[in-house]
């Protein structure tokens, strides 16, 4: 394979990939009301890129680890009461993240490509050291599931039910959040911390507005993932247009389309 | 070994008690209904019977467990053994689960993690619906069902999970008064038919079964009265429990309790 066909192979590979394992995140997250959780991660991640460029230290490992640090402190909100409506909660870590991100901005004095490549991404970024990541970490998530997804629907549908009943709801909403730390920060050089919310957000919402039931809805935020990143780099390269832009646009379309055939194919409710 | 025995148990939420000096135990296959008007304490006492809140003093043993110095572990483990009926539950209902797998729950959860369902844990499901006569709802959504079909798929749950202690927390507060009849009728024919222990809350005396044979009456926190059916149920203890004139009735071995105006 010459050159040109390798990079495209990765290209596809991650954006395959990278939509179809964020999008069944995007399940849990759209499930619990907790969407949020994924862009205060990304922008954790984000705000790790940003310290690991102003430190010279290495860009995924810190983003790794303070995408990890926010996983862990949200799961320890989740866990306990706090008596804090959990929007507000996620608003005051974004707000903290965001500031974090602009203050190692402005100190930054000199070429500001590689910041803004974590906020917009591009997937002519990816290497192949990135996608084996990817495929690692894809490749514990179906393990998770398949251990975990009867847990995860419980936890879903009702929390307090999860806990009466013995579930190990903390437990699972840890491993969740650290899970998904690792796969938004693996993701972030190819969608970028501010756009990686909707691959988290639209292909679940399209999923559970024509979803019959939980596994049909994973099946499907999956695909719809993968669509949205396909798609979306293929428009990109046709006409030369933004990569993270043009797959947002393409999720956001694709529950358009989720939303019209509920019209037209209204279930049992 | 006891369901569960309270000693001296305190509980608060900052410096705000919820509970103060519950001393209390049940024998086994014991019925016992917990009255009180609206914050109690009633449903914080539960909490403390499913082990999802630790007291803040005292002594609380859970079938034979110390509530106070259990391991993570030991809770889930207790958890398991001990069915609740919230009041107030956080159902999603944008997630499309059937009622066959919202009484899944139970087993999934008696299984402990990580755990597939055997052709055992289907077998009880199946049965648990039949109990409750939901078998033909099995394949609906639970979004779908209405209140009283709703509140029968949580009885088949708690059923699936096969519970040492069964707690109901003010089970018929969201149903209409045929629904309430039924499912208290319901709770009844569980408790002949299962033996388990059964605390069941309530602020509506004619809501207790006629097999409650004892009853605690709680305010602010503190027990006001624990003895048996008919001597709790006075128009004297019911007066000093809601701080207003009452007029009681019995019927059918149940006694409804009449508000009839504020004290002279």
């Amino acid at each position: 394979m010459n050159f040109w066909g390798n990079i495209w192979f990765l290209i596809t590979a991650a954006a395959i990939i990278g939509g179809g394992s964020i999008g069944s995140l995007g399940v849990y997250m759209v499930g619990m009301r907790l969407s949020f959780i994924g862009i205060v991660i990304s922008h954790a991640a984000m705000a790790g890129g940003v310290l690991a460029y102003l430190l010279g230290l290495p860009v995924f490992l810190t983003s790794l680890g303070t995408a990890l640090l926010a996983a862990l402190v949200l799961g320890w909100l989740l866990n306990h009461e706090i008596h804090m409506e959990s929007d507000v909660m996620l608003g005051i870590l974004f707000s903290l993240m965001m500031g974090l991100i602009f203050l190692g901005m402005g100190i930054v004095r000199d070429d500001m490509t590689p910041l803004l490549g974590l906020m917009w991404g591009s997937l002519l970024f990816v290497k192949a050291q990135d996608l084996a990541i990817m495929v690692f970490l894809s490749f514990i998530l179906v393990g998770f599931l398949l251990l975990f997804h009867k847990e995860m629907k419980s936890i879903v549908f009702s929390r307090t039910l999860g806990i009466v009943c013995g579930l190990p709801v903390n437990l699972v909403t840890i491993i969740f959040l650290v899970l998904s730390a690792g796969i938004i920060t693996a993701n972030l050089n190819m969608i970028g911390g501010l756009l990686i919310y909707s691959l988290l957000s639209c292909p679940a919402a399209s999923a559970y507005t024509i979803g019959k039931n939980m596994r049909a809805i994973l099946i499907l935020s999956s695909i719809f993932g993968m669509l949205s990143a396909g798609v979306g780099l293929a428009v990109s390269f046709g006409f030369d247009l933004p990569t993270g832009a043009c797959i947002t646009l393409t999720s956001v379309f694709i529950y358009g389309m989720a939303l019209l055939w509920r019209k037209f194919n209204p279930g049992d409710g | 070994m006891k369901p569960f025995e309270l000693h001296n148990v305190t509980c608060q939420i900052g410096k705000k008690p919820l509970l103060e000096g519950i001393s209390l135990s049940v024998e086994k296959s014991d019925f016992l209904g917990v009255i009180g008007p609206n914050g109690a304490g009633k449903s914080t006492l539960l909490r403390l019977l499913n082990a999802t809140m630790k007291p803040s003093g005292g002594k609380l043993s859970l079938l034979g467990k110390d509530l106070v110095s259990a391991s993570q572990r030991d809770i889930l483990r207790l958890r398991r053994k001990i069915a609740t009926v919230p009041q107030i539950m956080d159902f999603n209902l944008s997630i499309p689960l059937t009622a066959r797998e919202v009484v899944e729950i139970a087993r999934i959860g008696r299984n402990g993690p990580g755990r597939s369902l055997s052709p055992i844990d289907t077998a009880k499901m199946e049965e648990s619906m039949e109990l409750m006569g939901i078998s033909s709802l099995a394949n609906r959504t639970f979004r779908s069902l209405s209140g009283g079909e709703k509140q029968k798929v949580q009885m088949a749950r708690v059923l699936a999970q096969e519970p040492d202690i069964l707690l109901l927390d003010e089970p018929t507060s969201s149903l209409d008064m045929d629904w309430q009849e039924r499912l208290v009728r319901l709770i009844e024919d569980i408790h002949l038919k299962n033996k388990f222990t059964v605390v069941m809350t309530t602020h509506i005396t004619g809501h207790l079964p006629s097999r409650c044979e004892r009853i605690v009456l709680l305010k602010q926190g503190r027990i006001l009265f624990d003895g048996r059916f008919g001597e709790a149920l006075t128009k004297e203890n019911l007066e000093k429990l809601y701080d207003c004139r009452v007029d009681i009735l019995s019927h059918s071995g149940r006694i409804h309790c009449f508000g009839i105006g504020a004290k002279e």
